[in-house]
């Protein structure tokens, strides 16, 4: 299947200071960058989960995606066409075919506009209103699974949950061909989280949509993903088949990442890897690999020279950036243990 | 199984004693009964989780121990117990002398609860006004060594920096260091580690559980992640809808768990499903109104198991072990037999 989606080599940079100030203290690159040389794709109907701790650059790769943050360098193309460098009216024709729903359900929709006119602003937008809005108003509640009474509510007269249903079916309201979801379970309790996480299944199954999904939570990457990449710093460090990264992580710091999940078993045997101190600054970046200040692993080689990109020998779809990869042994270590039982007393 | 209709006895010897509290919260469309009938205890040096979703009364419980609930709550019933003295009889100057001192708190988002335009030295050492004894400067050194303690690199010269110069995870660091400084014989946690990443919230209940043993105080861990709960706690008391329907030790609960909302709960995690699956379990339906709430069990809408019975009558407190009891018709001896 061809790529939907093609994201070469992108980089993302934010200025730090003003030009007079990085004069008078004789900065040199006042800039750090968010996103530095990420590549992937997405193909049709394929989920690929976006995984990494906060100030990884998870979202800023979404927002680059999307055309809300221009990248400095590097390419998107949307089914073979580049978007970067394009105006706003020369973009607004993909931006029906591509989504976005935010991390925050209820900052992300306007509190003076009910659910109905949320609702029927992408048409507006893209000037079809001669739609019956409130055919499609209906229509898209029944297809997140909300009373269509909701259209009448404005975004404080909704749960966190519902709120995020709202935003989904927004970002359904055009049909498009790609949904780009940040963070789609945060703050979400588990019983609603399963709910969202469900539905977005089950568009998928039934439009064929592609998914980018961002999260930190390695649980629901697990379940809903095909294939999953791994961010640190504002760099892919691993990407592959979901399954096989949880079974065999070959980048020290998804090893710890993955085990980094607290279980819901108070005697599990957590073999945990604790990663030391917390993630450096993205204004002084490590030298050579940049895990290698909280990698238990590290080498001299490390603190020196970059890490390429490799190739896992047994899949080629499944790739990292380490000197000394882990070999499927160690990386088993971490093995899923067997299920939980929950007594049954009923 | 023995039906116990009292709230189960409490040992002297508990820390913390909540018996049948009842709370409304004043709006303009009526009371909101946001904590009907619960009783909880925290024995010293213990770890007592508490879990439910957003609106079950958590938090307003961590609060109401606290003594930090805005003007419109209103306690209509029960007492909280606090080292064997009433809170509620109390002048609010014995309480104040309490807070900060006997108990003290960790808030869910560290970036506000630090105060943004003073430094941490001056908020750490503000902190202990309790203690007379010691100089400023005594206190100025406990809080770095504290500050070593919880793992902020380089104290000495970082005590006196704001809290916008830390991250994240050092500034619930720092916080946890503030709360244990003045060596508090109960801490309330109220979920500490919901707004940092999987990698940090491991470190703090880690760091949590280190300085809960050095320290020898009971905390009271207010949380949503069974994961963390699993983790952490010894004793667990779960929530739904302001009631607690079901509490005991951390293995009764997770391993045996009797009331049908713990059960549903546990197995929506997706952290305990193994097999890659394409359906998550849910719990179908809503968290109930809690404007004027009626006789029947308050989970009865969304449980799977429900009968006659629970639209009728509320389940008392059913003892299943020495520790666990829990909120359900489906427990009394009665039932089991006929069903």
């Amino acid at each position: 299947m061809s790529a939907l989606l093609r994201v070469q080599d992108l980089c993302v940079r934010f200025r730090t200071m003003g030009p007079l100030k990085a004069l008078a203290t004789g900065t040199k690159h006042p800039f750090v960058d968010a996103v530095c040389g990420v590549s992937f794709e997405i193909r049709k109907g394929e989920t690929l989960g976006l995984v990494g701790e906060s100030g990884s650059g998870k979202s800023t790769v979404a927002r680059a995606i999307m055309g809300l943050r221009p990248p400095v360098r590097g390419s998107i193309r949307f089914e073979g066409q580049e978007l970067t460098g394009l105006t706003v009216a020369e973009r607004k024709p993909y931006l029906r075919r591509m989504t976005m729903t935010f991390q925050d359900p209820i900052g992300s929709l306007s509190p003076r506009l009910t659910v109905r006119s949320l609702l029927s602003e992408p048409f507006r937008i893209h000037g079809l209103s001669n739609r019956d809005a409130g055919a499609e108003t209906e229509r898209l509640l029944r297809m997140v699974g909300l009373p269509t009474d909701f259209a009448r509510r404005y975004p404080h007269q909704l749960s966190g949950g519902q709120a995020r249903r709202v935003g989904v079916a927004r970002a359904l309201a055009l049909n498009p061909d790609l949904i780009i979801a940040d963070e789609p379970t945060a703050g979400l309790d588990v019983s609603v989280q399963g709910e969202v996480l469900n539905l977005f299944a089950r568009l998928q199954d039934e439009l064929g949509i592609a998914i980018l999904i961002i999260t930190h939570n390695l649980n629901v990457v697990r379940h809903i993903t095909d294939r999953m990449a791994i961010m640190y710093l504002g760099r892919f460090v691993e990407i592959g088949p979901t399954e096989q990264i949880f079974d065999q992580p070959r980048h020290p710091y998804t090893q710890a990442l993955l085990s980094a999940n607290t279980e819901p078993d108070p005697d599990a045997v957590l073999n945990r890897i604790e990663i030391k101190g917390e993630v450096p600054s993205l204004m002084r970046r490590p030298s050579g690999c940049e895990f290698h200040t909280r990698c238990r692993y590290v080498q001299k080689i490390c603190s020196s020279v970059f890490p390429e990109t490799s190739v896992s020998p047994n899949d080629a779809k499944h790739s990292f950036k380490c000197h000394f990869p882990l070999e499927p042994e160690t990386a088993r270590s971490l093995q899923q243990r067997p299920p939980v039982p929950i007594g049954s007393r009923f | 199984m023995r039906r116990d209709g009292t709230a189960p006895q409490m040992s002297s010897l508990s820390l913390l004693e909540v018996r049948g509290l009842d709370l409304y919260f004043g709006t303009p469309s009526g009371g909101v009964h946001a904590l009907r009938n619960v009783s909880l205890e925290v024995p010293a040096a213990q770890i007592v989780g508490i879990v439910g979703e957003s609106g079950s009364g958590k938090s307003t419980l961590a609060y109401t121990v606290m003594g930090l609930l805005p003007e419109n709550a209103e306690v209509t019933a029960g007492a909280i117990f606090f080292e064997g003295r009433n809170l509620f009889n109390m002048p609010s100057s014995a309480r104040r002398g309490i807070r900060g001192d006997r108990l003290s708190m960790i808030f869910q988002d560290p970036m506000t609860s630090l105060n943004p335009v003073r430094s941490i030295e001056s908020q750490m050492i503000d902190i202990q006004h309790h203690d007379r004894l010691r100089s400023r400067r005594e206190k100025r050194a406990r809080a770095i060594a504290m500050l070593q303690r919880v793992g902020i690199p380089d104290p000495d010269s970082r005590i006196g920096d704001y809290p916008h110069q830390f991250s994240g995870g050092m500034r619930q660091r720092i916080c946890i260091a503030m709360a244990l400084l003045v060596e508090p014989a109960l801490l309330i946690a109220d979920e500490p580690t919901t707004a940092l990443d999987a990698t940090l919230e491991v470190q703090i209940i880690r760091l949590l559980k280190d300085l809960q043993e050095e320290i020898g105080c009971a905390v009271l861990f207010v949380s949503h992640h069974l994961g963390a709960v699993a983790e952490l706690c010894d004793r667990v008391a779960v929530m739904y809808a302001g009631e607690v329907v079901e509490q005991g030790t951390v293995r009764d609960i997770f391993h045996n768990p009797a009331h049908p909302y713990t059960r549903a709960l546990l197995e929506c995690d997706p952290g305990r499903i193994r097999k890659r699956t394409r359906t998550l379990p849910t719990i179908p339906g809503d968290v109930p109104s809690l404007l004027g709430v009626d006789g029947g069990c308050i989970f009865r809408q969304r449980c799977p198991s429900a009968f006659d019975r629970c639209r009728q009558e509320k389940p008392v407190e059913y003892r299943i072990g020495p520790e666990h009891s829990a909120r359900c018709h489906l427990l009394s001896e009665e039932q089991k037999v006929s069903a």
